[in-house]
């Protein structure tokens, strides 16, 4: 039996963030569903545990905001998934002899510094909770042993910062009882992963909370596949 | 051969180029406006025919197609890429948790991960004229996530695993064009970056560097070695 949670799921709105806030909201957590639309939320069972915060991961006032409106209903949080995130695939973004720099920090903004932003904002609620944990939503596009075919760059970048930037929190947030951890939730059949994926959006929701219910302190800093192997770097 | 080195007014950048001018490469040395270029006008003035000074500040990606086109008219070919210029402002907007800001840490980004990647694209062309192009990014150990066990400089190594990354994506696309493309530790070397209390001067680190630019071919592509030529732990 798993004590309900205070979780916060970036990107709650559609895709695998909008199954993990199912999942949640099915084993009886507490929800607070971070997006910057509502309508697939709207239609939830929520059983009073769904809470809608308005939240754009590239502005840092709109994150401050949902800060504030997070502690109108709670005073610590027990789980953070940074889970929202972009794949633009213009070559622009892609393609290396097409790539523009201004396209490349576009994606950093969003899956590198959002994540970033909104760990340091929410750490003061994450000290008030028990146990809690930061977990990245990552991609084997950001593992750099994997990366032996082109393309994707902006993507594949942003995630390996993010992935170093999991590893420094974890490092400095151990000491005060803090879990960061990543991890790879497959290939998913959401907007991003197209239908073709290999798993649901439930089944990798599944993975990643199978996971986040198992981990401890000595697994802070982890890079996990979805099914609790570790990936490699 | 003709090797081009950004970051070329002090430290590793400035040693790279005393060492390629010293045994007769050509060079040519970016730098940006504001840079303090007496030490390596000295070297201009001595050796005029081996030198050129070009206008890159690497973030600039206008400046820098500019820079490529301008090169390309009076170049041949590029043998060797190296993209040093590098920044590790270390304040707490970008080293300190709860302080970091999204310009700093987005700047260290750009300048160490997302520059090397529009400088290589500039000089392709350039680069596709040499019969034995090489593109060397100097990266960090700092760049490890295996080794980062410890906390702080938030921006720097996000921006070396980046760069690290970066690497790997052009090494996966030049391997058609016969390009290899590697991400090299300079070692912890005494230069305004690397402090007084570094363990290796300029010059031991850069004989270094340029033995693993020497011996570098395809196969070697994609690998983030350190200056001694090891492989290093992602
Ligand atoms: N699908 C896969 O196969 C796969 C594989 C590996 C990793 N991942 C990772 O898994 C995570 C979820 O991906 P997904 O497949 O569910 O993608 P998705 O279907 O494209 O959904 C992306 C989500 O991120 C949100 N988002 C994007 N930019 C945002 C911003 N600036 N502020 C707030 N929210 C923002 C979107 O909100 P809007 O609806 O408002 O746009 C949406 O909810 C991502 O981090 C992705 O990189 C996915
Ligand atoms: N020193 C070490 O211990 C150490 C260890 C690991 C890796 N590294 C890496 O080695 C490389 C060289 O470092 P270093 O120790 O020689 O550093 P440094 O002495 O601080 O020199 C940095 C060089 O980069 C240039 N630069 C910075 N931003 C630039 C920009 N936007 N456009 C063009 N040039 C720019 C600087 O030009 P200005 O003079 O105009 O500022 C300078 O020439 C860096 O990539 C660094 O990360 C150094």
């Amino acid at each position: 039996m798993v004590t309900a949670l205070r979780v916060l799921i970036t990107g709650a709105n559609r895709g695998l963030g909008l199954a993990l806030v199912r999942l949640c909201l099915q084993r009886g957590d507490h929800v607070f569903a971070a997006a910057r639309r509502f309508d697939a939320l709207e239609k939830l069972d929520s059983g009073g545990r769904l809470f809608p915060v308005p939240l754009d991961v590239d502005s840092g006032e709109s994150i401050a905001a949902a800060v504030d409106t997070v502690r109108e209903h709670a005073v610590g949080l027990d789980l953070l998934i940074n889970n929202a995130g972009i794949f633009p695939r213009a070559p622009a973004y892609a393609s290396f002899g097409h790539i523009e720099a201004a396209a490349l920090r576009e994606v950093l903004q969003t899956n590198t510094i959002g994540p970033l932003l909104v760990a340091q904002a929410f750490l003061p609620l994450l000290h008030n909770g028990s146990a809690a944990r930061i977990i990245n939503i990552t991609s084997q596009q950001g593992s750099l042993q994997w990366k032996t075919r082109g393309g994707s760059l902006s993507y594949s970048v942003s995630k390996a910062a993010l992935n170093m930037l999991t590893r420094v929190m974890a490092a400095e947030l151990r000491p005060q009882g803090i879990i960061a951890a990543m991890i790879h939730p497959g290939w998913v059949q959401t907007d991003m992963g197209s239908a073709n994926a290999a798993l649901s959006a439930d089944q990798s929701a599944a993975y990643v909370l199978r996971i986040v219910d198992r981990l401890t302190l000595e697994d802070s800093g982890a890079f996990f596949n979805y099914d609790g192997s570790p990936h490699p770097w | 051969m003709y090797i081009l080195i950004t970051g070329a007014n002090r430290g590793i950048g400035l040693e790279l180029v005393r060492q390629c001018v010293a045994r007769g490469d050509r060079v040519g040395a970016g730098v940006r406006s504001g840079s303090d270029t007496r030490e390596l006008q000295k070297i201009v003035l001595k050796h005029p025919d081996h030198v050129g000074v070009l206008h890159l500040p690497v973030d600039q990606q206008a400046l820098v197609q500019e820079a490529a086109l301008h090169a390309a008219q009076t170049l041949d070919a590029l043998d060797v890429l190296v993209n040093n210029a590098g920044i590790n402002p270390e304040t707490p907007a970008e080293d300190t948790f709860g302080a970091l800001q999204e310009a700093s840490v987005l700047h260290v980004l750009h300048v160490n991960a997302v520059a090397p990647l529009i400088v290589a694209q500039a000089f392709m062309p350039l680069l596709k004229k040499s019969p034995r192009p090489r593109i060397i990014n100097i990266t960090s150990e700092m760049g490890s996530l295996a080794d980062k066990t410890y906390g702080g400089s938030y921006a720097y190594c996000m921006s070396k695993a980046a760069l690290n990354m970066a690497t790997r994506g052009m090494a996966a696309d030049l391997r058609k064009d016969d390009i290899p493309v590697v991400a090299l530790d300079p070692g912890w070397v005494r230069t305004d970056m690397g402090g007084p209390s570094a363990s290796l001067s300029p010059a031991e680190s850069v004989r270094g560097i340029l033995r693993v630019i020497d011996t570098l071919t395809l196969k070697d592509t994609g690998r983030y070695l350190d200056y001694t030529g090891r492989d290093h732990r992602w």
